[in-house]
């Protein structure tokens, strides 16, 4: 193998980076749209804790190992050692890529296939904050943090930079247990 | 080295935001305050399963509470780690396999209702692999020498 243990110079790792965004965003938009289903088809009960907000967390959870799977695609498809911060920001790409793809399918199914499911969820949502036994005062500024009904700026941007920064990290890990040069 | 500095701010400020609302003397707004947001597709925020700061639920469960705590605090102590410890990467990630594991049995366990786990031992088990993980990126930022004991003296 002539390829084996030399440091990576110039191969592109964006195949890498969408192989793992789009894993990622799959996990989140599969997981995500079966949690919305959930959490509509439940009482709201004032709890701010459901097994479909479980499940959300699960798939997000799993979406922060986006930079773990690019990485390690980047190492293994070259045979190839780099540092972490190469590492750091394939996650850091791998991220902003699963949640721009992520965005993109939820858009599309609640576009063409439910366009009622962003509403029902908005109504939800305030439902439960009702049944929480609020001040008026109180009500209105927690009204202010729930999403409007379809795609919020808000939320994706708070998205690409949680997802942003996960990855990164999981992408700096995976940077340390595929390709260091040191074991 | 020149990542440390960022990952160690980055790491605080996670830990920070994570305390919540509580922390900056505001209310927790039933979950909905900007610190909840943040981590809304992070963690799923149970009031119930969370410490509070001033009576008000963290942003973080007590699970990330000890992942992320513990991060942060191992990536600030990465120095002192070094000076008196030899970190064995091959062991430390067995040791993160084995936290992983313990993490999910848990989760899993408490689901089928065969144990019931509490605040304190949910964020003892997410600090172990929080501080696993730290602890496996000393060799990367402070670089370790490993003199063989017959080389004592060269």
């Amino acid at each position: 193998m002539e390829n084996e243990n030399i440091e990576s110079t110039n191969q592109s790792y964006w195949t890498s980076v969408l192989i793992g965004g789009l894993i990622s965003a799959l996990i989140l938009s599969v997981l995500g749209l079966v949690s919305q289903y959930m959490t509509v088809s439940s009482e709201p009960v004032g709890s701010s804790f459901t097994l479909s907000q479980a499940i959300g967390t699960f798939a997000c959870l799993l979406g922060a190992i986006g930079g773990f799977i690019a990485t390690r695609h980047y190492a293994k498809e070259y045979d190839i050692t780099f540092p972490i911060g190469k590492g750091a920001l394939i996650g850091l790409f791998t991220g902003l890529v699963a949640m721009v793809i992520s965005t993109l399918i939820t858009l599309l199914w609640t576009s063409l296939i439910d366009p009622d499911i962003n509403q029902a969820v908005y109504d939800w949502s305030i439902a439960n904050l009702e049944a929480q036994n609020m001040t008026e005062d109180q009500m209105e500024m927690a009204k202010g943090f729930i999403p409007e009904p379809g795609i919020s700026a808000v939320t994706v941007g708070i998205g690409l930079l949680m997802l942003g920064i996960l990855n990164a990290i999981s992408g700096l890990i995976g940077a340390k247990v595929f390709a260091s040069e040191e074991d | 080295m020149k990542l440390y500095v960022p990952l160690l701010i980055t790491s605080i400020l996670l830990l920070i935001i994570g305390l919540g609302p509580g922390l900056f003397n505001q209310s927790s707004l039933g979950g909905y305050s900007w610190q909840h947001q943040i981590f809304d597709i992070l963690c799923h925020q149970d009031v119930n399963r969370s410490y509070t700061i001033h009576g008000e639920a963290m942003a973080i469960c007590s699970r990330c509470l000890g992942i992320y705590g513990s991060f942060a605090a191992g990536i600030l102590l990465m120095p002192l780690i070094s000076r008196f410890f030899t970190v064995i990467n091959h062991l430390i990630l067995k040791l993160i396999l084995v936290t992983i594991v313990l993490n999910l049995v848990d989760v899993f366990f408490n689901a089928l209702g065969i144990w019931t786990n509490t605040l304190h031992s949910r964020f003892l088990l997410g600090a172990l692999f929080g501080g696993a993980l730290a602890f496996y990126l000393t060799n990367e930022f402070f670089k370790q020498i490993d003199k063989p004991e017959e080389s004592y003296g060269e």
